[in-house]
């Protein structure tokens, strides 16, 4: 099975380096597409779970073992990320305000899923669970610990994990470049904004960034590591003391609202 | 041998094992995209392999009170500070590998990865919570580039 699995990760790996870096515009927009986005579709493709047929080629406990190897195999890449740093240093620290305040902005999360969450698709307390945080590791453990696993916001929660696993790093390959196509954003700031508390989501978002301006890849992969970096120390201490009470009382405005409408 | 020893054992050779295949795809990823010269990559891979294994070991040894991201992260940053023996030396060795080649492998463990009750619980969710797992993946990342962007602002850096 090992066997197996290694090369329909080497058929992904290579299929996607061979198609390599496409850029695809429509309506003056221009997205930039890396590798990764190929290999992560080949890799569905190859998949027995998502495809079928694939079962005679691949046993599905396959995918038990590359999902369980996806925390390690992301680490290469947070190591390659951080190692600048340092010499960054200068161009982090005259940026260390920025980098400390931009934490905060995670509460946009909730600000605007949960009006959508609650008042559009009338979700109850599954809501808190699923927007007050991008719901990957670190939130599913304290939202598990601190309502227990049978509750509403431990579906709300597990519910967004299960999308961050299939679409979120997907996501966080075409966002960045979509809104940097705009032109409204100082690059540096986008970079900031890619340190979202998971490994592969800031990989995806930052090498993606660092596609579309060649010549400040070192900078922006820099702050985007920082970003992620002060996201994984400070997270959980945000979340038990801003945004989980935060999400609290929103929740209860929000159905408020929904009840005199 | 103690349990925790062995534990400690199992571990070690699971980071090692899946350390060294991502590796291996990671050199396949610049080979068959032809980017970087192939003996500098390798010396570089080996660097980032040593890099994440460190932060393992420090992770375990601190009784698991970060997380393995966060050592990783810390014990790259300091290889490469200026003025630590040796940091030069890393980032020659690094400036061989390339960003973009070494996220592609990541994508492909991403996606053989999810499993069938993974597929299954995505697809019983339905479109309403993928449309609020959107909403909240951008806010997360419309909300910081926000705030950055006014801070940068503000203070004219």
């Amino acid at each position: 099975m090992i066997g197996r699995l290694g090369a329909a990760l080497c058929v992904s790996v290579a299929a996607g380096a061979l198609i390599g870096t496409q850029r695809v515009s429509f309506g003056g927009l221009t997205i930039t597409l890396l590798p990764l986005v190929f290999a992560f579709a080949v890799g569905l493709l190859l998949n027995p779970n998502v495809v079928a047929p694939m079962k005679r080629l691949l046993p599905p406990e396959a995918g038990e073992r590359a999902a369980s190897a996806l925390s390690v195999a992301v680490m290469p890449l947070i190591a390659l990320l951080s190692v600048y740093i340092g010499p960054q240093f200068q161009n982090v620290a005259a940026l260390g305000p920025a980098l400390v305040l931009q934490e905060l902005g995670n509460l946009g999360t909730m600000l605007i899923a949960m009006p959508l969450a609650v008042l559009a698709f009338g979700m109850g307390r599954e809501a808190i669970g699923a927007t007050f945080s991008i719901g990957r590791e670190g939130g599913l453990a304290f939202i598990f610990g601190k309502y227990g696993g049978g509750s509403p916001e431990a579906t709300g929660v597990m519910a967004v994990y299960i999308c961050g696993t299939v679409f979120g790093v997907i996501f966080f390959s075409f966002v960045p470049s979509l809104i940097a196509g705009a032109g409204v954003f100082d690059p540096r700031a986008l970079a900031m904004a890619c340190g979202t508390g998971s490994a592969s989501m800031t990989g995806a978002c930052s090498t993606t960034l660092a596609a579309v301006y060649p010549g400040r890849e070192e900078e922006l992969v820099a702050l985007a590591a920082s970003s992620n970096l002060m996201t994984g120390l400070t997270g959980l201490f945000v979340t038990i003391f801003v945004t989980l009470p935060l999400a609290e009382r929103y929740f209860r405005i929000l159905k408020r609202f929904q009840e005199r409408r | 041998m103690t349990d925790a020893a062995q534990t400690t054992i199992d571990k070690l050779l699971r980071v090692l094992s899946t350390t060294g295949a991502v590796l291996g795809l990671t050199l396949l990823s610049h080979v068959a995209a032809g980017v970087g010269d192939i003996p500098a990559v390798i010396a570089g891979l080996c660097c980032l392999g040593a890099i994440v294994v460190a932060g393992f070991v420090l992770t375990w040894a601190t009784g698991d009170r970060l997380p393995p991201l966060v050592w990783v992260s810390a014990v790259a940053v300091a290889a490469g500070f200026p003025g630590v023996p040796g940091a030069a030396w890393v980032l020659d060795r690094l400036e061989a590998v390339n960003f973009v080649a070494t996220i592609t492998p990541v994508l492909a463990f991403a996606a053989l990865g999810l499993r069938q009750g993974d597929v299954d619980s995505f697809r019983r969710n339905g479109v309403t919570i993928a449309v609020v797992a959107v909403f909240v993946f951008f806010g997360t990342f419309i909300g910081s580039a926000l705030v950055a962007q006014l801070a940068i602002v503000a203070a004219g850096v």
